[in-house]
C-alpha cells in the first residue's frame, strides 16, 4: 500500500519540461510598452490597442481581492507577459515544430484528434500553434479559430462582443487579462447550427514564470447549438506561474452551449479565471468545470440570465491535494421572468489541500416564476484537510423559488466496510467511494474526457490512506 | 460630538470601572461598524442622543409585565434599570441567585469579575463597545451546582417613551449538572415610534453537564434601532438552547454564537422571523465546533413582507480536532411581497475530517395550489394566506421546548398579522 510519503514524492503525471523553445520571449515585468509591443506584434487594430491600454489603467488602479485564497506569493513584477514558440501559426500537423509535437504525444493529443476532433486549437506558450478544423463545420459557417486571428479576420464580430460580458472594470484579473490576453478561441456558430462534435483546445504553459492570457469568446447565435471543450496540462516549475483567462460566452435566443473544462495545471500555477454567460430568452448555457491541478484557482463561472425563460447550469467538482486551494463556486443572477438556474458541485479535499464552495444565486426584482436550485457535496479524507462552503442568496422578489442544500462528510465507515467485506482492499474500497461521489461529474464529459478525468482522480487517489 | 461624562455605578469596584473606562476609549475610536448588507451609516444613529443615561420609570411598564405567576423568578428592566427582581422560594431555598447587576457588583464581585465580559467582547463593534462603558443595570442570574428549575426566570426589557440609549446586560452562570431556563422579552408601546438605540448583552456560562435554554422575543417599538448580541460557552457535555425571535424594531442587528468549548456539547437554535413595512433585520447565528463529539442544530423560519428586509448569515465552524462533530443549518424563509428582500448565506468551514455538517436554505412564495384548495373549501385568500403563514413557521416554534414561550410567540405571530391585514396586504 502507498504511504503518504511516497505520494508527496510523486511526480506531477505531466510534470516534464523541454526547455524554452519560444522564439521571441518579453522581460519580466508589466509596462505601457510591454502591451504596446503586444499589439504591435500582433498588427493589430487601433480599437483593441486602446481597449488594452484601457484595461491596463484599470489593472493598476484596482487593488488586490481582500477574500478568497491566499495570492501573497503572486508577484506580477516576475511574470513574463506575452511568449510566442514559433513565427507562424501551424496549418497542418506537419508544420508544427518537433518538440512541441512530442509534448503533445506525450499527452495523447494526436490520438484524441484523430479519434474525435473535429477542430484542433492546441495552445502552446502564448500562440496558438496547431490549428485545424473538419471542413463540414466550415461550410455549415462555423468559426472556430484562435482570437488573435479573429480579430483580424471577423474584426466586426469580434468588435461587436469583445468585451461586453465581462468589461474591464469587472475585476483586477479580468483587466490584467484585457492588457495582454493573447490567444483562447473565437467561436461563432451561426443561426440555427447545431455543431454536434464538440470543439476542442488544449492550454499548456511552458516557459518558466509564463503567463499565460488567453481570452475566449463565444457567440451562439439564435437557435445554434454547440460543445466547447478545454483542457490544461502543464509542466512543473518551482517559481510561481499565473493563468488568468477570460472567457466571455453570449448564447441568444434559443441558443444551447456547453463549455467544458477539466483544470489540470501544475502545483504552482495560480489560476485566476473570469468566465460569464448571458442567457438571452429561452437560451440554455451550460458550465462543466473541473478543477483538479494548480496552487491556487479563483474561478466562478456565472450566468446572467436575462431573458425570460433562458436556463444556467453549472456542474463542478474540485479536487484539492497537498499545499492546494480550490475556491470555486458559481454565480446566477435572475434578471427575467421562468428563468431557471441549477448548480451541483461536488469538492473533494484530502492531504491538507483545502476546497471553498463559493457562490451565489441572485433573485432580482420582477422574475415571476424564476427557480434555483444549487447543491454542493463536499468529502473531507483526512484530518489535515479542509473545505469552506459559504453560499450566497439573495432574493428580492416574492414570486420564486430557490433552494440550496449542503453536506460535508467523510467517506462513510459503512460503505467502505460493505465493499471491504467483499475482498476490496481499504484504499480500493475508498477509491471507488470518491469515483462514485464524483460520478454525476464525470457522467457529463466527452467519452476521452472522461477517461482522463477517471484516470487523474485515480493517480490523485492513490495512498489517500496508509 | 461632546465627549460623554463616563458614569460609573455608585461604589463601582476598582476592576469594573477600570474596564468600563477601557470600553469607553474603544468606543471613541471604533466607527460605525460596516455591515456588507446593512448600511448602518445611512441610518444616522449617532444623530440619537444615545449617550445621554436614560433613567428609570417604572409606571411606563404595563401592570401585566410586572409579575410573571408561572416564573421562578421574574425580572422587570425599565430603560436598562432593574426596577424589580422577585425571586419564588424554591428557587431561594435551591441557592439560585438572581440579582441586578448593580447589587451583584457589590455583593457578586468574584463571579462579576471573572464572567461579565468574558464572551461578547467589548471590541465586537461600536455599539457593544457602547454597551460596556453606558450599562447602568443588568441581570445576574446564578444556578448552584445540580439545581434543576421547572419554571424559567423570565426577563422584561421595557422601553419608555423618553428613552434614548438603552444598555442592558444579562449573565447566567450554570454551574455542572444544573437546568435552568431564561426569557427575556423586549418591548415597548407599539405606539411609540421615537428613535431610540438598544444594545444589549446576554452571556451564558454552562458549566459541565448543565442545561441552559435562552429565549429572546425581540418586539420593541417601531423607532428602536437594535443591538442584540447573545452569546455561551457549552463546557463538557453541557447544552444551550437558544430560541430567539425577531418580530419588532426598525432595525435589529442580532444574533447568537455558542462555544462547543468541551467534548459532548450541544447546542440547538430556534430562530422565527416575521418582517413588515420597511423593517431590517441582520441576522447572525454562529456555532463553532472546538470540542469532539460536539452537536449543533440551527434552523430558522422567516417571513418577510412589505418592503422588509433580511439577512440571515449562519455559520457551522469545526476546528481541527473536534472529531465526529455534527452540524446541521437549516433556513428557510416565506415571501409576502414582491417588494421584501431575504438575503441566506449560510456558511460552513470544516477543518476536520470525521464530521458530518449539512445546511439548507430556500425561500418561495405561498403556494398558490394550497391556497387554491383552501378557496376550494370556501376560504377566503386573506385567511388562507394566515393559515398557509401559521403553518410555515409552526414546524420551527413547535421545536421550542418551552410552552410559554410558544404561547408568546404565537401571540406575537398573531399581532403582525393583524398588522398585515390593517394595512391590506393580506
Amino acid at each position: 500500500m502507498a504511504t503518504r510519503q511516497q505520494l508527496v514524492a510523486d511526480e506531477y503525471e505531466y510534470g516534464f519540461n523541454d526547455g524554452d523553445v519560444g522564439v521571441l520571449k518579453f522581460q519580466k515585468g508589466l509596462t505601457r510598452e510591454v502591451v504596446e509591443e503586444i499589439s504591435r506584434i500582433k498588427q493589430e487594430p487601433a480599437w483593441m490597442l486602446d481597449f488594452r491600454l484601457h484595461a491596463l489603467d484599470i489593472f493598476l488602479k484596482k487593488p488586490m481581492p481582500n477574500w478568497g485564497a491566499d495570492l501573497s506569493a503572486l508577484d506580477f513584477e516576475k511574470i513574463v507577459y506575452y511568449v510566442r514558440p514559433s513565427d507562424r501559426q501551424g496549418k497542418t500537423w506537419d508544420e508544427v515544430p518537433q518538440q512541441i509535437k512530442d509534448t503533445f504525444e506525450r499527452l495523447g493529443i494526436p490520438e484524441a484528434e484523430r479519434k474525435f476532433l473535429a477542430g484542433v486549437s492546441a495552445q502552446y506558450d502564448s500562440e496558438v500553434v496547431y490549428h485545424n478544423i473538419h471542413k463540414d463545420l466550415e461550410e455549415q459557417g462555423i468559426i472556430f479559430t484562435d482570437t488573435d486571428t479573429a480579430v483580424r479576420e471577423y474584426p466586426d464580430l469580434v468588435r461587436e462582443y469583445f468585451g461586453t460580458v465581462i468589461p474591464s472594470e469587472d475585476n483586477k484579473f479580468a483587466a490584467l487579462n484585457t492588457a495582454v490576453w493573447s490567444g483562447g478561441s473565437f467561436v461563432y456558430l451561426p443561426k440555427g447550427v447545431h455543431c454536434n462534435i464538440p470543439l476542442q483546445a488544449y492550454f499548456r504553459i511552458n516557459s518558466e514564470n509564463m503567463g499565460q492570457f488567453e481570452r475566449t469568446l463565444i457567440v451562439a447565435d439564435e437557435g445554434s447549438f454547440g460543445h466547447y471543450v478545454e483542457g490544461c496540462t502543464a509542466p512543473s516549475y518551482n517559481s510561481e506561474s499565473l493563468h488568468s483567462a477570460v472567457v466571455e460566452i453570449l448564447v441568444k435566443e434559443g441558443a444551447r452551449m456547453r463549455y467544458t473544462t477539466v483544470q489540470n495545471w501544475a502545483s504552482n500555477v495560480f489560476n485566476l479565471v473570469t468566465k460569464r454567460a448571458v442567457a438571452e430568452k429561452n437560451a440554455t448555457m451550460e458550465w462543466v468545470d473541473g478543477n483538479i491541478g494548480s496552487k491556487v484557482t479563483m474561478k466562478y463561472p456565472s450566468v446572467y440570465l436575462v431573458g425570460e425563460g433562458a436556463r444556467g447550469m453549472v456542474l463542478s467538482i474540485a479536487v484539492a491535494g497537498k499545499g492546494q486551494h480550490q475556491d470555486t463556486g458559481s454565480k446566477m443572477y435572475h434578471y427575467a421572468p421562468h428563468t431557471t438556474s441549477t448548480i451541483l458541485s461536488k469538492s473533494i479535499s484530502k492531504h491538507g489541500g483545502k476546497t471553498t464552495y463559493r457562490g451565489l444565486v441572485h433573485m432580482a426584482k420582477g422574475v415571476e416564476g424564476a427557480k434555483s436550485n444549487v447543491k454542493c457535496d463536499t468529502l473531507i479524507l483526512d484530518e489535515q484537510s479542509n473545505s469552506d462552503t459559504i453560499p450566497y442568496t439573495e432574493v428580492a422578489d416574492s414570486r420564486v423559488e430557490m433552494e440550496h442544500e449542503a453536506t460535508v462528510t467523510k467517506v462513510s465507515e459503512e460503505q467502505l466496510f460493505y465493499l471491504m467485506s467483499r475482498g476490496l482492499s481499504e484504499e480500493d474500497a475508498t477509491r471507488m467511494v470518491v469515483m462514485g461521489f464524483i460520478e454525476p461529474f464525470t457522467r457529463e464529459l466527452p467519452m476521452e474526457f472522461a477517461v482522463e478525468m477517471n484516470r487523474l482522480i485515480k493517480f490523485e487517489m492513490e495512498g489517500a490512506i496508509g | 460630538m461632546s465627549r460623554p461624562e463616563l458614569l460609573t455605578l455608585p461604589d463601582e469596584p476598582t476592576l469594573l470601572a477600570d474596564r468600563r473606562r477601557a470600553a469607553r476609549e474603544l468606543y471613541e475610536a471604533l466607527p460605525v461598524p460596516t455591515r456588507p448588507r446593512t448600511p448602518l451609516k445611512a441610518r444616522r444613529l449617532e444623530a440619537i442622543p444615545y449617550r445621554e443615561p436614560a433613567s428609570a420609570n417604572p409606571n411606563e411598564v404595563p401592570a401585566a409585565l410586572r409579575s410573571a405567576p408561572e416564573s421562578a423568578g421574574h425580572v422587570v428592566l425599565s430603560n436598562g434599570h432593574v426596577v424589580s427582581c422577585e425571586m419564588k422560594e424554591p428557587a431561594r431555598r435551591a441557592g439560585v441567585k438572581l440579582l441586578s447587576l448593580a447589587d451583584a457588583a457589590q455583593q457578586e464581585a468574584n463571579l462579576i469579575a471573572k464572567h461579565l465580559g468574558s464572551l461578547v467582547a467589548a471590541d465586537t463593534d461600536r455599539y457593544t463597545a457602547a454597551n460596556a462603558a453606558f450599562w447602568r443595570d443588568g441581570v445576574l442570574l446564578v444556578v448552584p451546582r445540580g439545581v434543576a428549575l421547572a419554571e424559567p426566570v423570565t426577563i422584561v426589557h421595557w422601553v419608555g417613551a423618553a428613552a434614548a440609549g438603552i444598555f442592558p446586560r444579562t449573565l447566567i452562570v450554570a454551574d455542572a449538572d444544573s437546568s435552568i431556563a431564561v426569557v427575556e422579552t423586549y418591548l415597548g408601546d407599539p405606539a411609540d415610534s421615537h428613535r431610540v438605540l438598544v444594545s444589549a448583552t446576554t452571556e451564558v456560562v454552562a458549566g459541565p453537564a448543565s442545561h441552559v435554554s435562552v429565549s429572546a422575543l425581540q418586539q420593541l417599538p417601531p423607532g428602536a434601532e437594535a443591538f442584540l448580541r447573545r452569546r455561551g460557552r457549552a463546557q463538557h457535555d453541557a447544552r444551550i438552547d437558544w430560541a430567539t425571535a425577531e418580530f419588532g424594531a426598525a432595525l435589529s442587528v442580532a444574533g447568537h454564537h455558542t462555544d462547543l468549548a468541551e467534548s459532548g456539547a450541544s447546542t440547538t437554535s430556534h430562530t422565527v422571523t416575521f418582517g413588515s413595512a420597511a423593517q431590517h433585520f441582520d441576522y447572525d447565528a454562529e456555532v463553532v465546533h472546538i470540542g469532539p463529539h460536539t452537536t449543533s442544530d440551527m434552523r430558522a423560519r422567516g417571513v418577510m413582507s412589505g418592503r422588509s428586509r433580511s439577512i440571515f448569515t449562519g455559520l457551522s465552524e469545526i476546528r481541527q480536532g473536534a472529531r465526529r462533530t455534527d452540524a446541521r443549518q437549516k433556513e428557510e424563509t416565506l415571501m409576502l411581497s414582491p417588494d421584501a428582500r431575504a438575503d441566506a448565506i449560510p456558511s460552513l468551514l470544516i477543518d476536520d475530517n470525521d464530521v458530518f455538517a449539512a445546511h439548507a436554505a430556500s425561500a418561495g412564495p405561498v403556494d398558490e395550489l394550497a391556497l387554491y384548495y383552501l378557496a376550494s373549501r370556501g376560504i377566503p385568500r386573506a385567511d388562507a394566506i394566515d393559515l398557509l403563514v401559521r403553518g410555515f413557521l409552526g414546524p420551527v416554534v413547535e421545536r421550542i421546548a418551552l410552552p410559554a414561550v410558544q404561547d408568546r410567540i404565537w401571540q406575537a405571530i398573531e399581532s403582525k398579522l393583524q398588522e398585515e391585514r390593517g394595512r391590506g396586504t393580506l
